[in-house]
């Protein structure tokens, strides 16, 4: 019999980036992230001797961002950490 | 209270990335002003300044003192100014002209964002250790996860942002 393992991480992190390029509409960036995660575990089929509950410190290192700047941007990051290794997402700038 | 005037020597894109707190002005004349530095696009920087001035004494505008401190400021009364690389005033017209590009601009602006992480990280290392250690994926193929995650950047300036990420990761 198999046993699994059900996680969530929340995170709430002070993130700080460096714009390398920002020309015209295409903008390149890299940045750093700091904060508390608290992470949950769930196990099935399996007995744990670690607890199921607990919170430390959570990380970003962002490679490289890129992002197609208008008023609704189109962003795409490579890197680690709590936002994962590649992401895609939209910033509404005001 | 020190002028600096080397500053007309140092190109205006490094200079923009200097002059982020109130100042002063000294016009030929004599006269000085307080100012706040408004914003600046390209190679015009922008001031605005409570005092009004004549174009004799905007000539001399490369004269600027950066320890200025208190900035009397009053919505109902102020004046835009513009330097042309430090050199040159600007006329009126084009004053208004440019007053889109400053709010292009990305200082002091507010972004939110939404985004979805593609591969997580932990899934990342389960992949990577699959490989590694046992040559095959089989054992990460277990795994399904996602990521997502919603932000809030403040612009300080041109090039350094901070920002706010709230995060979730589901995994297993």
């Amino acid at each position: 019999m198999t046993g699994k393992i059900f996680s969530r991480y929340l995170t709430l992190a002070l993130n700080v980036s460096y714009y390398w390029v920002q020309y015209k509409w295409l903008h390149f960036y890299s940045g750093l992230g700091i904060g508390l995660t608290h992470v949950q575990h769930e196990t099935y089929g399996i007995i744990s001797a670690s607890p199921n509950r607990f919170s430390g410190v959570g990380l970003q290192f962002n490679l490289l961002g890129a992002k197609i700047a208008k008023k609704l941007s189109l962003m795409t990051e490579i890197g680690a950490g709590y936002r994962g290794v590649f992401t895609i997402g939209l910033a509404y700038h005001l | 209270m020190e002028i600096l005037y080397c500053l007309i020597l140092i190109p205006t894109m490094l200079l923009s990335q200097t002059l982020i707190n109130p100042g002063t002005i000294v016009f030929k004349s004599g006269k000085i002003i307080q100012c706040q530095l408004k914003g600046f696009s390209k190679n015009t920087v922008w001031f605005k300044s409570t005092q009004k001035s004549n174009a004799s004494d905007l000539l001399v505008l490369q004269n600027i003192c950066l320890n200025g401190t208190g900035v009397v400021y009053s919505e109902s009364e102020e004046y835009l100014y513009s330097l042309d690389s430090l050199t040159n005033y600007s006329s009126k017209r084009k004053i208004n002209s440019q007053i889109s590009d400053i709010n292009k601009d990305s200082s002091n602006k507010h972004e939110f964002s939404i985004a979805i992480g593609l591969l997580t990280t932990a899934t990342f290392f389960e992949i990577v250790k699959a490989i590694v250690i046992s040559f095959g994926a089989t054992e990460s193929t277990d795994y399904g996860s996602y990521q997502t995650h919603l932000g809030y950047r403040y612009f300080r300036n041109k090039h350094w942002i901070y920002g706010i990420d709230f995060s979730y990761e589901q995994y297993g």
